[in-house]
């Protein structure tokens, strides 16, 4: 899929004025943030479970290749088959042939941000397949012809009223009530039943592959996933080579911090195991069962000063909790994950020269790490991309004035001290006494709604020579 | 042939190399540390089985309990009655279920040992465990009991047996390791019923599975 983010600044601005976009917002993030505390504080010792979930992450990153063989030899011993893609290209054709192979015509898919990555669903109809989103969100912006804003919740920027507008536009079944969100849920519910009974082919993503077994975990509230999967004659799982985990029991920790970070659940309705084609003697599952490990660039993150990005477990939480995301929502981004862990793994997916503005889209206020079950120091990574695109004089001439001519003061500290002090004077005179300024020249979108609180007239370091002058008696 | 299942040579060689090549940097947690082993969360201190029942109830599934596999069929009558009734169980070929099923007396729902078909409404499925840290049902897939049983219906009839309710999640691993190598195709872990919050973050069940999930556990005499 390719990347605007690069609009960031103007699509910000959109959301903004977006009334409902941020009314679908506000109801979100009060639902999100209340969840996830309520689900922390009935457990009780949340921050062991973070502890040994990290560990379990930490396990199989330090040895991903070696997991990753592992996963692939069970994999195939239980009669499935393991491909591997360096690109989303790669990945796309793969899936199209397994497609082709088995003379597949409708595909039915269980939610996966890799298929966004690649842009799985525009390859597999220019290849001639019907393919069906079946997470009702997904399904809701595959109607509105959209990306997903969120990670967990993907139609989380639309009303019921939206939605309610695409059904009656998309599914044709006459006058009936729409009104009801229950009315909406049963009539998806009927119009991708026939969908899922349909497919030839199902596709899904994985939460981790477990290595130990050649398990792919999948988790959904839903059931969708499990539709995916179990009904049609081939089953194929996309999933990126940093969801490997070790062991079950590596899996375990695991999940039992990923519900509590997304929704607020100790456990979601199905959490499901798929290892492998249907066996002798089933009277279900599919004949095929395909995995497709994707690269696209986490090999080479591993090894660099944003490891531990791959840490992301796709929690969501880091989006719930920052104030930013909050406030513009997903598509602001311009591509796959938004928010901070989008922020921070966007330019490394892409390129840093297309995605700059999304790090400096952050107060670096620290809420998405407070949250973040996997401890991943999210401020740091984005002050690294602010760095590195400072290096690479990707950011605004303006600013990169400003900070040289900082620069330039620092280093003399005499002349920085003068200065310093002939501002807070002249700021001070300028406030005539009410102690605020309303306006100030160099930042008139800030004053514009704050005031400014003015210096005294003297700074910190003014009074403190002074005052050492006389109590050293000079 | 076994290596006929894997692909992509070039691909896979390269990704291996570049992540053996420049590997994982690691937080700085000690490695000895981080290979030792999962640490497990211990249960929960109270009553395994009263901690059980609270979760699956909790999760929006209902159940019952009942002395001996004896009442089984009638409570499940009984309980039907409420929910709309039923004339049929589809099922699959579980053996406990098809003795329990010999409890069955006229007028009571038939067991129906066929694929789901369209104007089904009830399936009726036996766990092989269950979880009391989650309230999960354990399912493995098989002809005993079709995956696809306890996605398709309205409603989904669980049963369990007593003994088999176990305190978490890491309780599970061990039994099914000992069943030997190779895990079924499926094994579902199923929470309630099917859910979703996607319109306007407000909950409503029946997205795409079963609206209602009744639970019916019974004691056999074994321990």
């Amino acid at each position: 899929m390719k990347s605007r983010a690069t609009e960031f600044d103007a699509r910000a601005r959109r959301a903004l004025d977006d009334q409902a976009l941020q009314a679908a917002l506000s109801r979100a993030r009060s639902g999100f943030v209340d969840k996830r505390r309520n689900a922390v504080a009935e457990c009780g010792n949340f921050d062991d479970l973070r502890g040994a979930a990290i560990l379990a992450r930490e396990r199989a990153l330090l040895d991903m290749a070696a997991c990753l063989e592992r996963f692939e030899a069970r994999v195939v011993a239980n009669g499935g088959e393991v491909h591997w893609a360096e690109t989303g290209a790669e990945l796309n054709t793969i899936v199209s042939g397994i497609c082709a192979a088995a003379g597949a015509r409708r595909v039915t898919r269980g939610k996966s941000m890799i298929g966004e990555e690649t842009g799985l669903n525009q390859a597999l109809e220019d290849a001639g397949l019907e393919v069906t989103e079946t997470d009702l969100g997904e399904y809701i912006i595959q109607l509105a012809g959209e990306r997903p804003s969120h990670i967990i919740a993907p139609a989380v920027h639309k009303t019921r009223a939206q939605v309610s507008e695409l059904f009656a536009s998309h599914h044709e079944r006459g006058e009936r009530p729409l009104e009801e969100i229950r009315d909406l849920v049963d009539e998806a519910r009927e119009v991708l039943r026939a969908r899922f009974l349909a497919a030839d082919v199902g596709i899904t993503g994985a939460n981790f592959l477990v290595a130990e077994t050649g398990s792919a975990i999948v988790v959904t509230n839903e059931g969708n996933g499990d539709l995916t999967a179990s009904l049609p004659r081939v089953h194929i799982v996309i999933a990126s080579i940093d969801k490997v985990v070790a062991t079950l029991e590596d899996a375990t920790a695991l999940l039992r911090v990923l519900g509590r970070s997304a929704t607020g659940q100790a456990m979601t309705a199905y959490t499901s195991l798929f290892s492998g084609p249907r066996q002798a003697g089933d009277k279900d599952g599919p004949e095929q069962f395909h995995v497709v490990l994707l690269d696209n660039g986490r090999s080479s993150i591993a090894g660099s000063e944003f490891a531990e990005i791959l840490r992301c477990i796709r929690c969501g939480a880091c989006l719930n909790h920052c104030p930013v995301y909050m406030s513009v929502g997903g598509h602001a981004y311009g591509w796959v994950y938004p928010g901070p862990m989008g922020a921070v793994l966007t330019p490394l997916l892409t390129s840093l020269p297309e995605s700059s503005r999304l790090p400096d889209a952050s107060t670096l206020c620290g809420r998405c790490e407070e949250v973040c079950p996997m401890d991943i120091p999210l401020p740091d990574l984005l002050r690294r991309h602010r760095a590195s695109a400072h290096r690479q004089r990707l950011d605004p001439k303006r600013w990169r004035f400003g900070i040289a001519l900082h620069a330039w003061l620092a280093r003399r500290p005499r002349l920085y001290q003068w200065a310093s002090a002939a501002a807070a004077r002249l700021l001070a005179m300028a406030a005539r006494g009410r102690g605020y300024l309303s306006r100030f020249p160099i930042a008139p979108g800030w004053t514009a709604v704050r005031e400014l609180p003015s210096p005294q007239g003297t700074n910190f370091l003014s009074a403190r020579i002074k005052r050492g002058r006389k109590d050293d008696g000079r | 042939m076994a290596a006929d299942r894997r692909h992509g040579g070039t691909a896979r060689k390269a990704i291996l190399e570049r992540l053996r090549g420049a590997p994982y940097r690691g937080s700085g947690f000690d490695r000895d540390t981080v290979m030792a082993g999962a640490t497990p969360v211990p249960a929960s201190g109270s009553n395994r089985f009263d901690h059980f029942v609270a979760r699956v109830r909790a999760s929006g599934a209902s159940l019952a309990e009942v002395d001996s596999g004896a009442e089984v069929y009638s409570a499940m009558t009984h309980w039907l009655a409420d929910h709309g009734g039923a004339t049929e169980l589809v099922t699959g070929t579980d053996a406990a279920i098809h003795e329990l099923g010999q409890h069955r007396r006229d007028g009571q729902p038939e067991l129906a040992t066929r694929p789901f078909g369209e104007h089904d409404r009830v399936t009726l499925t036996h766990a092989c465990a269950a979880i009391a840290e989650t309230g999960s049902l354990v399912l493995e897939s098989g002809a005993d009991n079709p995956a696809t049983l306890s996605f398709l219906p309205e409603i989904n009839i669980i049963l369990l047996r007593r003994g088999d309710v176990l305190g978490t999640l890491d309780d599970l691993w061990p039994r099914l390791r000992a069943r030997g190598p190779g895990l079924p195709r499926c094994i579902n872990l199923v929470t309630g019923p099917s859910r979703t919050a996607d319109i306007e973050q407000t909950i409503q069940l029946g997205a795409h599975g079963p609206r209602h999930v009744h639970v019916i556990v019974y004691r056999t005499s074994e321990p």
